[in-house]
């Protein structure tokens, strides 16, 4: 079977005084019914382009982009709007209507469609119960806080029932309560609608709460991909390990000038069970080294545990390449730090 | 003062003020009907909107400009073949009221266009995205967002005609205008003279009255404004 979403090398060129930039370039991936995919990277890396690319707001200048068995680089009119309805989108201002309230807000999507006002009522009712905003129906928008106008958004956003939902930055205007309780209502809607759920981000949060999958993106290409586990046990890209770095405490950089001839600095990255393990015990025991531990962190994502501890190792050459060796053997995987890559 | 000039006021004055009403009321209503789908028709098809068309936008702008630069007074001139051909007559207070319309119209459509261009890029793209149809995203946003600046718009466009109406004397137009230059201006009755520009202003003052007491009800309403 095919793939829920499946994105086929698309680039994306704009135009500025004839002179071309390549917003995204050789993009593919896929996504499968019922995940959470998270896109990430810094402002202008591209990501909102590829949304916009995504839910059929832009056309790809070249590739495929295929969701729910429809080829978005053809479509145009009716079939294009129709697409449109099977798809929800929540957004990082909420893009309310300030002239409707509420309900009437939820209302907007299904009064476009033309469904009956009686259904539309019940509909809405059961929307506004399910975000909990039941008590705020004929409230207008700009009296609703943050979480509330997303709370909104995302029944909008629901309200044709759609098979997936793009989230364009939706938590990024919010404060980390409310980005925690969004976050935990996208999860439940996921959990219980079987919903796909695309987002962009440029908060590690976001992807460690809820995603299945993560793409990092930067300079308009994906420069890593995979499971949110393997993606931030072992982050490869200097992209990554940033996002990761923000996360947590950098080293002092005064610590790499007493650097000696007998001293190393490795990070270690730990990810499930190998972050249970006394592994620094079993190297000071069996090796003739000492190991300072200087940074260290621990993080849950959603079903596993992953951490990275910095560690400074002190003793000759040969005890020291024998206690690589052994963190090798024993599945930890780890990178020698120099003074320019903390 | 004699008691002679208040008969005569009495005797003009609410005929008078009868004529401006009828003049600004039906050119509004006119310039209303024209101007705002011309004016949605140069948001959407401006730069970067959702019917972009170049030679659309252009064409438009430039009949729009035109215009709103010719002086009133000529324009009722020049147009008096046009206003023949609808009303039947170039004279009269009726006749008036094509080259107030058509004096109006393209001021009305700048107006829409600017108020239209407040509505939020990002709201139209969600509105998009629900599978809306352009008139769909005409009558339920573009219309129903901006519509405070709309209303304020639409009176600063009445107040407008009230002024321009004065000018319909010549073209035999009646109204408050008329009674001031043929009574106060040709004839020096400066008692005349002051009250027709004192009701000039009350005419003014409750135009832009009733519009404020309606934007400000909206944006209560939406929660906009804040009761003290």
């Amino acid at each position: 079977m095919k793939p829920f979403v499946q994105v086929e090398s698309v680039y994306k060129n704009f135009y500025k005084k004839s002179e071309a930039f390549a917003a995204l370039s050789n993009i593919s991936f896929s996504v499968e019914k019922g995940e959470i995919f998270g896109i990430m990277g810094q402002s202008g890396a591209g990501k909102s382009t590829l949304l916009k690319c995504l839910s059929s707001l832009e056309k790809p200048s070249s590739g495929q982009i295929r969701i729910a068995g429809e080829e978005l680089t053809t479509l145009q009119g009716l079939p294009l709007r129709l697409f449109r309805k099977r798809s929800g989108m929540i957004f990082q201002h909420f893009n309310l209507l300030s002239s409707r309230t509420v309900a009437e807000n939820i209302a907007f999507p299904l009064q476009l469609a033309g469904i009956n006002p009686e259904e539309i009522q019940k509909k809405v009712d059961d929307l506004l119960f399910l975000v909990g905003l039941s008590h705020k129906k004929d409230a207008y928008p700009s009296l609703l806080s943050g979480g509330e106008k997303q709370r909104v958004g995302i029944a909008r956003a629901l309200a044709l029932a759609p098979e997936v939902l793009f989230c364009d930055e939706a938590t990024s205007a919010l404060d980390p309560k409310m980005t925690k309780e969004i976050l935990h209502l996208l999860k439940d809607l996921n959990q219980t609608l079987g919903l796909t759920i695309i987002l962009i981000t440029h908060q590690m949060e976001v992807i460690k709460q809820i995603c299945n999958k993560v793409a990092v993106i930067d300079k308009g290409e994906i420069v890593e991909m995979g499971t949110v586990s393997d993606i931030f046990s072992e982050p490869k890209h200097p992209t990554t390990k940033h996002f990761l770095q923000n996360s947590v405490h950098e080293l002092p950089s005064t610590l790499f000038k007493n650097a000696g001839p007998n001293k190393q600095f490795l990070r270690l990255y730990f990810k499930g069970e190998s972050a249970k393990e006394p592994i620094i015990t079993k190297l000071i025991r069996t090796y003739d080294v000492s190991v300072n531990i200087l940074l260290g962190w621990l993080d849950s994502l959603q079903d596993t545990t992953i951490g990275s501890l910095t560690v400074e190792i002190i003793g000759d050459e040969a005890n020291r390449k024998k206690a690589l060796s052994y963190l090798q053997e024993s599945g930890v995987r780890y990178e020698v730090l120099t003074h320019e890559f903390r | 003062m004699s008691s002679d000039n208040i008969l005569l006021a009495l005797d003009l004055l609410p005929s008078a003020l009868f004529d401006t009403l009828y003049m600004v009321i039906a050119s509004s209503f006119f310039a209303l009907l024209l101007g705002l789908p011309m004016g949605v028709i140069l948001y959407v098809t401006g730069k970067g909107q959702i019917k972009e068309n170049r030679m659309v936008y252009k064409t438009l702008g430039i009949i729009v400009n035109i215009g709103r630069s010719f002086p009133f007074a000529i324009l009722m001139i020049a147009l008096i073949p046009v206003t023949r051909a609808i009303v039947g007559t170039s004279l009269g207070t009726t006749a008036a009221i094509v080259p107030l319309s058509i004096a109006a119209t393209p001021f009305f459509a700048r107006i829409v266009e600017e108020a239209l261009k407040q509505v939020d890029k990002n709201v139209l793209e969600a509105t998009q995205m629900m599978g809306a149809t352009t008139p769909q995203i005409i009558t339920e946003v573009l219309l129903k967002e901006p519509l405070p600046s709309l209303i304020s718009g639409f009176s600063n466009m009445v107040i407008n005609l009230v002024g321009y109406s004065t000018m319909a004397g010549i073209v035999g137009g009646g109204g408050l205008g008329k009674v001031a230059i043929q009574y106060g201006y040709n004839q020096f009755n400066v008692f005349i003279m002051i009250t027709t520009v004192i009701i000039l202003i009350l005419v003014v003052e409750s135009i832009q009255w009733i519009s404020n007491l309606c934007v400000i009800k909206l944006q209560k309403k939406r929660g906009l404004l804040f009761h003290e």
